[in-house]
């Protein structure tokens, strides 16, 4: 019976072909504009905090001074100085986003043939580590360009001067191809003098070339996990960030819309029909249920799926953690405004509260704001809203790559809101039909 | 087959259903004929197990209604005065979703919705969505989806609302068919001649009280053998007039009915003389006359006060 009603729910909702790519689409439109407009950089951000930056060496203040100076400066960095044994621990936990190393003794700059400048970085914090690996390399740049100079000076004779030999004029001498093919065919003294200034050319590139390659000062990029984050960092991709999220905002307006189709059974008469069918006692509203987190379920497998192949989101590391997660909010959401739909006298009254109620707990939940990133308050009050929960859960999944041993006390949770609330919607189903009709 | 006692169902200070008691015998189309709100749909509901009665009983097949739900919901079928049918879906997927919640499948399920379309003349339409059918088609298949089961009784509410008079013959040759067949049918409708022409007896109802019960004959035996002669006058002449007419011998009401003197008598037609002679005594000339024979109209315009299609 109830694969019957859901079976007709499904075929329902499915004949709809444009309001089911709209239901897809908008989550991963929205996601796209947030992730670009965040993640690119200078785009939206109104204000980059200083980037905590560690320190290491003990040049002579002749150095440090102005490279202490230079980097406050900037605005960007928030410097400090310390050992390597301290930027190891600053940049594991956090408090650092990156750690450069100078070399021990600015008597290695001059003595030693190669020196080597080292960055660590927070892979939590790519984008920011990424700002200071830039920035290095483009001042390494400056001091390799000055190499390269000196070295590009050197036989700077490309170009002679007027009254000078011109080897390459020589053999292009003429106003005819045919001119100059035949010069080449005779091996004309000329081709052997074009074919050694090439030749002058051509080494004094490889030289250029090598002169950078070796350049005597390298840098060295160290990814320096963070602490807690058991092999896998948190994700760097802004899109980890913003699209479970949206997901289960769009989700919770499917649910609605899904518990919502009672009134529109009712008001067409279909309701009758299904009332007087022999069906068990709650079969209709379990039925609703279960094309509710069917359909989450289909939407968000869609939603990741695309974040995948669109946004290249990580999935996790753990292939079950994340289908249990939809699972579970797939079921949380579609018990979620059962009782609105049976508390409520028509489709409209209940369509104006659940989407209010909807917008609110996604502001307080975290679906707009990333759950990490809520200012405390909104944390602590995000956890009487159902879809915090399953913003931590997928949050937990996409951006720190937890597996389903660590999401499970979440999901427990997700799990018990979904059965108490389909507890109170029969309690009420039952009530109601039992005194009044469900008519 | 159906047997109503002493019904009441109140939606708060409304009483939907007052006192209703009627019953319904097997092979009959009983109709319930009454004008909108009258209670018609409260009723059915009630006895399709849809909504608890206040007071009174009802059996349906035998089995009580508030006491064995179960057992009457296999033996009915019921057609809403909606189209209760999901437009989404083909009309045969529509068939085929109710056949499922009934018990049907496979072969049979299939020879069924083949059976029913067929009846409806839906054949060539059985896998169109239904959103895209006319007034008329959704009406045959909205009475169809109450048949998938085979039941032995069938409730119809106004299953012709909104349909042109071409569609409405086809749809009540349809249910004659059905009978034909050994169907119990409870009708509901406001259109008089489809009572009339349609069912073996009628019910009136109004204000949720049944006002009368019996065949055709039996209705108009009702009303005594009374013609109506209804006289269109100028209004000031109307109200002496009533009270002049009312005094006649064999006229047993007279007055005001929509700008018209209406006159109840045994014998319109020797009533006209004296009507003509009164008048030009009293100045007046007659603008337009009509006779009434005696027939449900008159009952039914008697009883609900009310014009027929309002
Ligand atoms: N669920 C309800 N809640 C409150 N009042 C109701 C309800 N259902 C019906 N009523 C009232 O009961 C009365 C009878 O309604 P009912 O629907 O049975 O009439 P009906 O004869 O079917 O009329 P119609 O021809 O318009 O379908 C009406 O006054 C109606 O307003
Ligand atoms: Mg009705």
């Amino acid at each position: 019976m109830l694969r019957v009603l859901v079976t007709k729910d499904i075929r329902r909702w499915w004949s709809d072909r444009q309001a089911v790519v709209v239901t897809l689409l908008l989550p991963l439109m929205l996601t796209a504009v947030l992730g670009i407009s965040f993640g690119g950089f200078g785009g939206g951000a109104p204000e980059i905090e200083a980037i905590p930056l560690a320190l290491v060496g003990d040049p002579p203040s002749l150095l440090r001074d102005p490279l202490d100076r230079a980097l406050t400066e900037s605005g960007l960095f928030a410097p400090v100085w310390c050992d390597s044994a301290e930027a190891d621990r600053l940049v594991r936990t956090g408090e650092a986003r990156a750690a450069v190393v100078l070399p021990a003794d600015l008597q290695d700059l001059l003595s030693s043939e190669r020196v080597a400048i080292g960055v660590w970085k927070d892979p939590g914090s790519v984008l920011q580590a990424d700002i200071v690996e830039q920035i290095l390399r483009r001042m390494l740049l400056r001091v390799q360009g000055g190499e390269a100079v000196y070295l590009a000076a050197w036989p700077a004779d490309g170009f002679p001067a007027a009254g000078e030999p011109d080897p390459f004029g020589d053999l292009l001498e003429g106003d005819s191809l045919a001119a100059i093919w035949r010069r080449l065919r005779d091996r004309a003294p000329e081709v052997a003098a074009a074919r050694a200034k090439l030749e002058a050319i051509l080494d004094h590139q490889a030289a250029l070339h090598d002169a950078f390659a070796t350049s005597a000062v390298a840098l060295t990029v160290v990814d320096r996990t963070g602490q807690e984050a058991k092999g896998v960092g948190p994700s760097t991709n802004m899109f980890d960030y913003i699209l479970p999220g949206m997901g289960v905002f769009f989700l919770m307006f499917a649910a609605a819309a899904a518990a919502g189709d009672l009134h529109r059974e009712r008001a067409g008469g279909t309701l009758r029909r299904l009332l007087v069918a022999p069906l068990g006692s709650t079969d209709l509203l379990v039925g609703k249920w279960l094309f509710a987190m069917l359909n989450g379920l289909l939407q968000l497998a869609v939603l990741f799926a695309a974040g995948k192949l669109l946004f290249r989101m990580n999935l996790g590391t753990d292939l079950l953690a994340l289908p249990l997660a939809a699972v579970a909010t797939s079921a949380m959401l579609a018990s979620l405004f059962l009782p609105l739909a049976l508390l409520t006298a028509n489709e409209k009254q209940m369509g104006t509260i659940s989407t209010g109620v909807t917008l609110f707990m996604a502001l307080v939940g975290g679906n707009f704001i990333n759950v990490d990133q809520m200012p405390p308050v909104l944390q602590a009050a995000g956890r009487f809203t159902p879809n915090y929960w399953a913003n931590r859960t997928f949050n937990d999944i996409v951006v720190h790559g937890r597996g389903v041993g660590e999401i499970l006390p979440r999901v427990a949770v997700l799990f018990g809101i979904a059965a108490v609330l389909l507890a109170v919607a029969v309690a009420i189903y039952r009530r109601r039909g039992g005194k009044a009709g469900l008519l | 087959m159906i047997r109503v006692r002493n019904l009441v169902k109140s939606f708060g200070d409304v009483r939907a259903v007052d006192d209703l008691s009627f019953a319904v015998g097997p092979g009959e189309i009983f109709g319930l004929l009454g004008p909108n709100g009258a209670g018609k749909t409260t009723t059915i509901s009630v006895l399709a197990t849809l909504l608890p009665a206040d007071a009174g009983a009802a059996e349906v097949c035998g089995h009580d209604v508030a006491a064995d739900p179960g057992a009457v919901r296999r033996r009915i079928g019921v057609v809403p005065q909606e189209l209760a049918l999901y437009e989404e879906l083909s009309a045969e997927q529509n068939l085929a979703t109710f056949g499922r919640l009934y018990g049907l499948e496979g072969a049979r399920l299939k020879a069924r919705c083949a059976e029913l379309l067929e009846l409806a003349d839906l054949t060539e339409h059985a896998r169109r969505p239904v959103k895209g059918f006319s007034g008329g088609m959704k009406r045959r298949l909205n009475i169809m989806l109450g048949l998938v089961h085979a039941p032995d009784i069938l409730f119809l509410d106004e299953p012709t609302v909104g349909i042109d008079a071409q569609a409405r013959t086809r749809i009540l040759d349809l249910i004659r068919g059905m009978n034909a067949r050994g169907l119990t049918v409870l009708y509901t409708t406001h259109y008089l001649e489809e009572a009339e022409h349609l069912c073996d007896r009628i019910g009136v109802i109004d204000h949720g009280r049944l006002a009368a019960l019996g065949d055709k004959e039996e209705l108009i035996q009702q009303i005594g053998e009374h013609d109506v002669v209804r006289v269109q006058l100028p209004p000031a002449a109307v109200a002496p007039a009533a009270a002049a007419a009312a005094a006649w011998p064999d006229v047993s009401s007279a007055d005001l009915r929509r700008g018209k003197l209406e006159i109840h008598c045994r014998d319109g037609a020797a009533l006209l003389p004296r009507l003509q002679a009164e008048l030009a005594a009293a100045g007046l000339g007659l603008d337009q006359l009509e006779v009434i024979r005696p027939n449900l109209e008159s009952l039914y315009l008697k009883i609900t006060g009310r014009a027929l299609r309002e």
